[in-house]
């Protein structure tokens, strides 16, 4: 009797086990983009995580089957797309007109959109690359410092900061991640905007995860950050105001070799339009606090928000 | 009997005279500054003709390369120092009667340093700097390097310490505590002198493990040629990657070059 139980239990798992497997395939297998399949890059921070998470949910919601390939940095991601190892991935506007254009510089007067339609016809033109809609936040760099120091040295702006350099340079330390001093884009474009030099000796590359530490515990009275950056709230830092755009806007947007783009390119713009519409400056800073501050997966934070938001 | 201390003592007569330089050939003395040479050369004219970016501008030229060069040898150099001035007496101390229970236990400690990742161990000490109290800002990151460095490397200097002195043949100290040596006077005059070899290998070893790692010490704002390996690294550019896989590679190379030189010059006669 035991014995016909079980193989009854088992075939009965087996039937349950097929019509879930069957409903899963169906789950997946169809839609506009069924049978597709996509390799997603990230480079390795938690925003960018975060919206490839957000991009694979989208895109296997309408029947793609998705991989996330985690790289280091922007260049072997680039290099990824171009040889058509990934599909798609996210990139910042100020890094294609600075890496993949070779632009040292860009004009102040030009908008964040108007650098976004140049890099996007540049790309195209040069490289093959396609460039869709870019979502509105910009992710340029930041120079911080804590509410002490703002309120000893009075600066709420970079050209006050430069004026600051003759009576009080030795207050002028600077932790930065460990490329930034190195950058066109980077402390060069301040120093060439506000037209001073920001002495050497009291700048400190070190890993962009200590910079935060660095500023909050006064081993450097300024710090370099991302603006999108979770932890200036967190730790009340105050942004020193960019007011003649030494830095270069970085506004993220999906990208992907024209062929792709050929292929299913309309179809993944429209999945992806949602999102692009609703990440703003202040949606992605809450985010990316979840993740940093939170301490929760990428994975989940992505999932979470496009439920919440009904994209999911 | 009396060999021990004479020996000892031919020893460092002999170095003076400086008759040992007979020991050292030649070709071996000059081939690894010749190879490190020509490959800075090589190096050199590669990137010389090609066209530059901003960020190869700013890290390829010379008082740029000086200036990361110096830090990364003051890094290691200060952190072998400290291998050196606290591994030592640390070994000698274990070696004494009474003490050896404790070897295991600091062997240990020694082996977790160095398998703990010196990355890892530079932020926590760098984080614990800046948070204390009291403490003047600027130069955390240095005193961080150096120190998990000196803890990275620590192992086979103590390790050198305690086989150096455990392999001197116990016949000999009998015969000099015979001698009516005082326990002071059979370190000093025999154990350390016959354990030199080994010691000065686990230094050599340190060395230039701690050059060689050195680069990680630009992570936590301690400058030196790992600011070339990450900067080619996040800008793609080949030129800059290679000069600083060149640079600490050659000072790496010198170094244990250095060491063993220097070992066979203060190798006992004899041995």
């Amino acid at each position: 009797m035991r014995v016909t139980r079980t193989i009854r239990n088992i075939a009965l798992g087996l039937v349950f086990g097929f019509l879930v497997a069957a409903c899963g395939e169906d789950a997946t297998g169809e839609g506009p983009l069924a049978g597709q399949e996509f390799t997603i890059g990230t480079k390795g921070f938690t925003e960018h995580f975060i919206l490839a998470q957000m991009t694979r949910h989208r895109l296997e919601d309408a029947g793609a089957s998705v991989d996330v390939r985690d790289l280091p940095a922007t260049a072997q991601v680039r290099k990824a797309l171009l040889n058509d190892e990934i599909q798609l991935y996210w990139e910042y506007t100020g890094t294609a007109w600075t890496n993949f254009l070779g632009h040292d510089s860009v004009d102040p007067n030009v908008d964040p959109g108007e650098l976004y339609q140049q890099v996007a016809a540049d790309d195209l033109e040069e490289n093959g690359v396609r460039w869709m809609e870019p979502a509105t936040f910009n992710n340029t760099y930041a120079i911080v410092m804590g509410q002490e120091v703002a309120e000893d040295l009075g600066v709420t702006t970079l050209s006050e900061l430069a004026e600051l350099q003759q009576p009080r340079e030795a207050d002028m330390t600077l932790c930065v991640d460990t490329t930034f001093a190195e950058r066109e884009d980077g402390l060069a474009a301040v120093e060439r905007t506000y037209d001073f030099e920001w002495p050497r000796e009291l700048v400190t590359s070190m890993d962009y995860a200590i910079v935060f530490a660095s500023v909050a515990e006064g081993e450097c009275n300024f710090g370099e950050v991302y603006a999108t950056e979770p932890r200036i709230e967190e730790l009340d830092l105050v942004i020193l105001e960019d007011e003649a755009n030494a830095f270069i806007s970085y506004l993220p947007a999906i990208t992907m070799l024209d062929e792709t783009y050929q292929e299913s390119g309309r179809q993944i713009e429209e999945l992806v339009a949602p999102i692009v519409e609703r990440l703003d400056t202040e949606t992605i800073i809450g985010l990316n606090a979840r993740v940093d501050l939170d301490g929760q997966r990428a994975e989940d934070v992505a999932q979470d928000w496009l439920e919440e938001e009904g994209l999911l | 009997m009396n060999s021990a201390s004479a020996r000892a003592g031919t020893r460092r007569r002999a170095t003076a005279q400086g008759s040992r330089r007979g020991g050292l050939t030649w070709p071996l003395l000059v081939t690894k500054p010749l190879v490190v040479g020509a490959a800075c050369l090589l190096t050199y004219l590669w990137i010389d003709g090609q066209e530059l970016g901003f960020t190869e501008r700013g890290l390829l030229n010379a008082s740029r390369l000086r200036r990361l060069t110096l830090e990364h040898l003051d890094v290691a150099l200060s952190a072998t120092l400290i291998v050196v001035a606290t591994a030592i007496p640390l070994g000698i101390v274990l070696t004494r009667p009474g003490w050896r229970s404790l070897i295991v236990l600091a062997t240990i400690g020694a082996n977790i340093a160095q398998a703990t990742t010196a990355f890892g161990a530079m932020v926590l000490i760098f984080l614990q700097l800046i948070e204390s109290p009291g403490s003047t800002p600027g130069g955390a990151g240095r005193t961080a390097a150096i120190l998990g460095m000196a803890a990275y490397a620590f192992l086979p200097v103590l390790r050198g310490t305690l086989t150096g002195l455990d392999q001197v043949d116990k016949q000999t100290l009998k015969a000099a505590r015979g001698m009516g040596m005082t326990g002071w006077q059979v370190l000093r005059r025999v154990e350390l002198p016959l354990a030199v070899p080994i010691m000065l290998a686990g230094v050599r070893t340190s060395l230039v493990l701690t050059v060689a790692t050195t680069t990680i010490a630009a992570l936590v704002g301690a400058g030196g040629l790992g600011v070339l390996i990450i900067n080619g690294y996040e800008s793609d550019r080949t030129t800059i990657i290679v000069a600083g896989f060149v640079a600490t590679a050659g000072i790496a190379v010198l170094a244990d070059w250095a060491g063993a030189v220097v070992e066979r010059f203060l190798r006992p006669r004899g041995l």
